[in-house]
């Protein structure tokens, strides 16, 4: 499972990925900033393509680097200010390709898994300016 | 022949709706689609212009040919993490 409406639960993550040969542990999360008046974020996804790609993406950084786990964990629903969206675990032998793994996974997350986000502030919202997906017409 | 049409993101919000079902004709691909909903409104065209589009789990290209019953999913461009 890639998506979650429930809160992100890091230390089941951490439980899921571990690993006696593995001496580098990578987290990333994303959280919901306070920029421009943000109060929440309301994530959605086209699911079944959603998990697809983010299942692809632990694969690919799991055989481009030297590292032994890659998960990613995407919340959908409403998100509010501090709460996790995004979570990446990679678990390594050593650091380097951990480090290395965990920056493709959300770089590659953020150009091809088909989620938006709608900020909401106090007065309004709107839909993030996204990145069109390869293949699309540009 | 009828197809449903799955929108995305600020799609829903420019056509007013989460899906739609539409009667195209016999051969009709994806591309018919987007040219259906060319003409809803000047903005909501110029999203389409960024869309890719997907039967499922599967990307398809505009020429995916279509059949009755099928949902099309317009993906806009994307924004997760």
């Amino acid at each position: 499972m890639q998506l979650s409406h429930e809160s992100l639960d890091l230390t089941a993550l951490l439980a899921e990925t571990a690993d006696a040969e593995s001496g580098a542990l990578v987290v990333f999360g994303g959280t919901v900033r306070l920029d421009d008046g943000v109060r929440q974020i309301d994530y959605t996804a086209h699911a079944p393509l959603a998990e697809k790609v983010l299942r692809e993406i632990e694969h690919e950084a799991c055989s481009r680097f030297a590292i032994r786990r890659c998960r990613i964990l995407h919340r959908l629903g409403p998100v509010t200010l501090g709460e996790l969206s995004v979570l990446v675990v990679v678990r390594a032998p050593h650091r380097p390709d951990a480090f290395k793994a965990a920056q493709y996974a959300i770089d590659e997350l953020k150009q091809r898994t088909p989620i938006w986000k709608e900020e909401h502030t106090a007065a309004s919202s709107r839909f993030v300016e996204g990145v069109t997906l390869a293949g699309a017409p540009q | 022949m009828e197809a449903r049409v799955e929108l995305h993101g600020v799609l829903q919000r420019l056509a007013g709706v989460r899906e739609m079902m539409l009667e195209l004709d016999e051969g009709s691909t994806a591309a018919d689609v987007f040219a259906h909903l060319q003409n809803h409104s000047a903005e909501l065209s110029r999203r389409l212009a960024l869309c890719a589009c997907a039967v499922g789990d599967r990307l398809v290209g505009r020429d995916e040919p279509l059949h009755d019953g099928i949902t099309l999913v317009l993906i806009p461009p994307v924004s997760g993490g």
